[in-house]
């Protein structure tokens, strides 16, 4: 049994390099390379038949363009050294022209690959990435017509084709990779496995590279260098096929990413349907016993059923606050789901914020003695949901009554500030602890104090005012100081178009 | 007196709404719909109040009839529900409903309404 290790000697490397370079050799590498690129043809050709997608078409149409041609190419090499193999088709013959022709289709398709790979970043500058494809074929055909024409003055075609027609496509090769390198270093971000593209070129590369020490170094006549040569082309090729083939995998791989992800939807959606019709069952369900209680301490308390002791009257006081707190906690889950559900959009409408001067909306003052005062100007128009931004001030101005004690003040301000506005509900209240500043907007989260709960809050009208202000895009700044008082600013941004989150 | 029909489905919101009211005006009771149309038709209230989430008939569909009915046409209704969406008041205009009110209510809300509708303009 054969040593492993002796068939990958150096000396058998060397041996299969040169059967590449001899018409043997060269008849199986076009013979391989023309398998490759009839598969990768074949997949290519299919995709771009299914494709719909336009924009996807025209990059499959430059990748078929170019592997078509690829394709071509090894073809009429495969015929060629077919013909010399088996018939007596002497290539001697083909001297005079072949080199010629097989460099140039050599060169459109390198030009057509480059195109096809680097497509995806040219894809919006449509003129820029035609203007530069004519370029090259017009470079490679006036290249072409003066190696003809220069071909047709000399004697001694062998000569001068072994030298500068070789040294001249070298050269175009070499330039057109260099293109492809220096596109893909600038816009390397917009391309998808640009790692594995980038890697193909820099091999393909390393053919015109080693061609060029040849021609330079040793007046293009060391073999090693010319057996070197052989595999890298054959590499490149096969790099950029895996790419092409991960791309085209891409789609079945997005696809089924894409029904995955509408399955997920179609179930939130199914979930948040139920939740929004669970909240507003239950709070109708809520609602009519509630109502019930309501109507019947009425006709209690007015003597319907009989005179009340002080104690009866007393106890029925206690009972209507109780379920007047627990009307207002519905209303406030309600509205609270309602705005997280995202699907209430926001009502914009120009309004003036004067009409926030309505004694209805800061009842409460009254009776505990504190003032009011607005300071804004006489006509404040801005650009917001009316009914949300009420809301907002009426649960600011319920607060700031509520935690001031009798004689006190509560003031109310809107300014202009030009890319926003801002509305601000200040007291000289008792004032908000550090501590409690981080939970101040939480549901559910009343300032520890026996007080405030019989005070008959719910605890969510702060969740609310933010989730409003959230909509809005804007922000909530507060400021407060114990003992002192507190400031709720309120700040929307007047460009409400091109922010606004629904 | 002016009459009031009162069409509610809950008997004790019912009840004690006919409590309220009866001082001031003749009270009628019907606890569905269908029921509540034909006394309507019968008594020829000057209000009907009317519960939207009735058995059977929902209280818009009840509210239409009314409207096709002749000698009803003049007949102010005051519509009662729990759901408070922008969407159900501006149905309940469509139907022809002439005031909402939304649960749960004081006695007063109810008391001024009724007023505003029968005696106001």
């Amino acid at each position: 049994m054969a040593d492993v290790t002796t068939i990958f000697t150096p000396d058998a490397l060397h041996k299969f390099f040169f059967f590449l370079s001899t018409p043997d050799g060269a008849f199986f590498k076009s013979a391989v390379e023309f398998i490759i690129f009839l598969l990768l043809s074949y997949m290519v050709i299919s995709e771009f038949l299914q494709t719909v997608d336009n924009d996807r078409k025209k990059e499959l149409k430059y990748f078929m363009i170019a592997f078509v041609s690829l394709l071509i190419n090894s073809l009429l090499q495969v015929i060629i050294y077919a013909g010399v193999l088996f018939t007596d088709f002497d290539i001697i013959d083909l001297n005079s022209f072949w080199p010629v022709v097989d460099r140039i289709l050599s060169l459109i398709t390198l030009v057509l690959l480059v195109n096809a790979f680097i497509y995806p970043v040219f894809r919006k500058k449509i003129f820029r990435f035609e203007f530069d494809l004519k370029l090259q074929v017009l470079i490679i055909l006036i290249g072409g017509i003066v190696v003809e024409i220069s071909w047709i003055l000399q004697d001694n075609i062998s000569d001068f084709l072994d030298f500068w027609g070789d040294y001249f496509f070298v050269l175009l090769e070499f330039l057109i990779i260099a293109y492809a390198l220096y596109e893909l270093l600038l816009h390397s971000k917009r391309l998808r496995y640009r790692g594995n593209i980038f890697l193909a070129f820099w091999i393909y590369m390393l053919v015109p590279l080693l061609h060029f020490f040849n021609i330079i170094l040793f007046d293009n006549d060391s073999i090693r260098l010319r057996l070197l040569e052989q595999p890298f082309p054959v590499i490149a090729i096969l790099l950029l096929t895996q790419v092409t083939y991960l791309k085209l995998v891409d789609k079945a791989y997005l696809r089924e990413k894409l029904s995955e992800t509408e399955e997920k939807y179609k179930v939130e959606k199914k979930l948040s349907d139920m939740k929004d019709e669970f909240v507003s069952v239950v709070s109708h369900e809520l609602r009519t016993p509630l109502t019930s209680v309501k109507l019947y301490l009425s006709l209690l308390e007015n003597g319907k059923f009989g005179e009340l002791n002080e104690k009866q009257k007393e106890a029925l006081n206690i009972i209507e606050s109780e379920s007047d707190r627990l009307s207002r906690l519905i209303s406030d889950i309600l509205s609270l789901s309602k705005l997280e559900s995202g699907k209430e959009g926001l009502r914009l409408d120009v309004f003036d914020m004067n009409v926030l001067k309505n004694p209805l909306y800061y009842a409460a003052a009254e009776e505990k003695d504190i003032s009011v005062s607005f300071y804004m100007p006489p006509r404040f128009a801005v650009r917001a949901d009316k009914a949300m931004i009420t809301q907002v001030f009426v649960n600011l101005i319920s607060n700031a009554i509520k935690f001031t004690e009798s004689g006190g003040s509560v003031t109310v301000s809107c300014e202009d500030l030009g890319r926003e506005w801002s509305l601000s509900v200040a007291d000289t209240g008792k004032g908000i602890a550090k501590k409690e500043m981080s939970k101040l907007f939480d549901k559910f989260y009343q300032v520890e104090e026996h007080m405030t709960r019989t005070k008959g809050g719910t605890g969510l009208g702060l969740s609310i005012v933010k989730k409003i202000i959230d909509m809005h895009n804007g922000r909530i700044n507060v400021d407060s100081e114990i003992g002192k008082g507190s400031r709720f600013t309120v700040y929307i941004p007047k460009d409400l178009n091109r922010e606004v989150k629904i | 007196m002016k009459k009031i029909l009162i069409i509610e489905d809950d008997e004790n919101i019912a009840n004690a709404e006919k409590l309220i009211l009866e001082g001031d005006y003749e009270v009628h009771v019907a606890n569905e719909g269908d029921t509540g149309f034909e006394i309507a038709k019968k008594i020829n209230p000057d209000l009907i109040i009317l519960d939207l989430m009735l058995p059977n008939r929902g209280g818009y569909d009840v509210c239409y009839n009314i409207r096709q009915e002749e000698n009803l046409k003049s007949t102010k209704i005051l519509m009662v529900t729990a759901l408070n969406q922008q969407v159900d008041k501006s149905k309940g205009v469509m139907v022809g409903t002439d005031a909402y009110l939304t649960k749960p209510f004081e006695a007063e809300d109810l008391l001024s309404n009724v007023s505003k509708l029968l005696n106001g303009q």
